[in-house]
């Protein structure tokens, strides 16, 4: 009865979503303790032994496996700082450069705004790792988490 | 009265539902505390604009090194002068940041105050006000809306207190690089929907 009551009192919006209060609680918060307890230790590891520490290596690739086996989730600000091959957290002037470049041709790099347009920002780990950023393409571009609205804090 | 057309009763049909997927933040990434704040940052754009950008304008015809301070306004030299080797004779520098430009790429700001920390040089990071770049730009092209001076023998030293005197630290930024301080676990809800499996009537 109360179920049928329920279903007739849905709020749904003009593209047809079911609209739903967010939960007052979340469940596998020790899950997410775990994780976040891995990366710290990971972090501090980084920051006493440098680039060769094995232990904050192994730590990061714990954390990887436990949140793709859990699907808890990271957000990119984590999801950044970790290299995706070698499992190290990437600290500026122990584990990656930081740099900005242009894949132009010599001909082309007279036109400022062509230039602007190919930038790439680009994070070399110690393993040779790189990650790419297409910055140039769309210098406001926002992540679907970065966006007003999405995020909610408990 | 509502109407009866297959698109409004389409809609009327729920296909998706509201739903709030958990996901762990970064303990070292705090919005509120990353970047230090400035008390009267009007009043510091002002005499940044008086002091130095108005006389950089009559400057366009000389090169950057012959300045008569030493400024960097290129991503590339400004991290490889933060991130270069400690030297003896760290200097104390002051990074101006335009943090609240749609024009300035997140990604690389995210960087900036993690580098200004580990750098041997002592860094003072200044957030400029939201519609500063372009007023900056008018005068000194900032491609990335960071602005570098090192405050050596060369410039004012007045200036430097008057800025310094405007930024405050930043509180708790970075807590593992101080001491080993475990910082509490940040989950937060992502609002999202899911689509609702359609019943097959056959």
């Amino acid at each position: 009865m109360a179920k049928n009551k329920s279903k007739g009192n849905q709020n749904m919006d003009e593209n047809g979503t079911i609209l739903a209060n967010p939960p007052k609680a979340i469940g596998n918060v020790e899950l997410f303790q775990r994780l976040n307890y891995l990366y710290q230790l990971s972090t501090w590891n980084t920051m006493l032994y440098g680039k060769n520490d094995a232990m904050s290596r192994s730590y990061i690739k714990n954390l990887d496996f436990i949140s793709k086996k859990t699907k808890c989730g990271l957000l990119p600000s984590i999801k950044r700082t970790i290299c995706k091959k070698c499992k190290r957290v990437l600290i500026p002037k122990k584990t990656c450069t930081y740099s900005v470049s242009s894949k132009l041709s010599k001909r082309k790099k007279h036109d400022k705004e062509k230039i602007r347009k190919n930038e790439d920002f680009i994070v070399t780990c110690v393993c040779g790792e790189v990650k790419t950023f297409r910055v140039g393409l769309n210098r406001s571009h926002a992540t679907f988490y970065e966006k007003e609205g999405t995020l909610i804090n408990l | 009265m509502s109407s009866n057309s297959l698109k409004a009763v389409e809609k009327r049909v729920a296909k998706r539902r509201q739903v709030y997927r958990p996901i762990l933040q970064s303990p070292f990434v705090n919005e509120e505390h990353q970047w230090p704040l400035v008390k009267d940052q009007a009043f510091v754009l002002e005499v940044l604009k008086t002091s130095i950008l108005s006389k950089c304008q009559h400057l366009q015809e000389v090169p950057m090194p012959e300045w008569p301070w030493s400024m960097l306004v290129e991503y590339n030299d400004i991290v490889g002068y933060l991130s270069g080797k400690e030297d003896d004779d760290a200097l104390d520098v002051l990074l101006f940041v335009c943090n609240k430009e749609p024009d300035v790429p997140g990604v690389m700001l995210q960087q900036i105050p993690l580098l200004s920390y580990m750098s041997s040089h002592r860094v003072t990071i200044v957030q400029l006000p939201k519609g500063s770049l372009p007023i900056i730009n008018r005068l000194v092209e900032l491609p990335y809306g960071m602005l570098l001076l090192k405050c050596d023998s060369k410039l004012d030293p007045s200036f430097q207190r008057q800025i310094e005197s405007q930024v405050s630290p930043v509180e708790g930024g970075f807590p593992w690089l101080d001491n080993l301080k475990y910082s509490a676990t940040k989950v937060k809800l992502i609002k999202t929907t899911a689509a609702i499996p359609q019943k097959n009537k056959t």
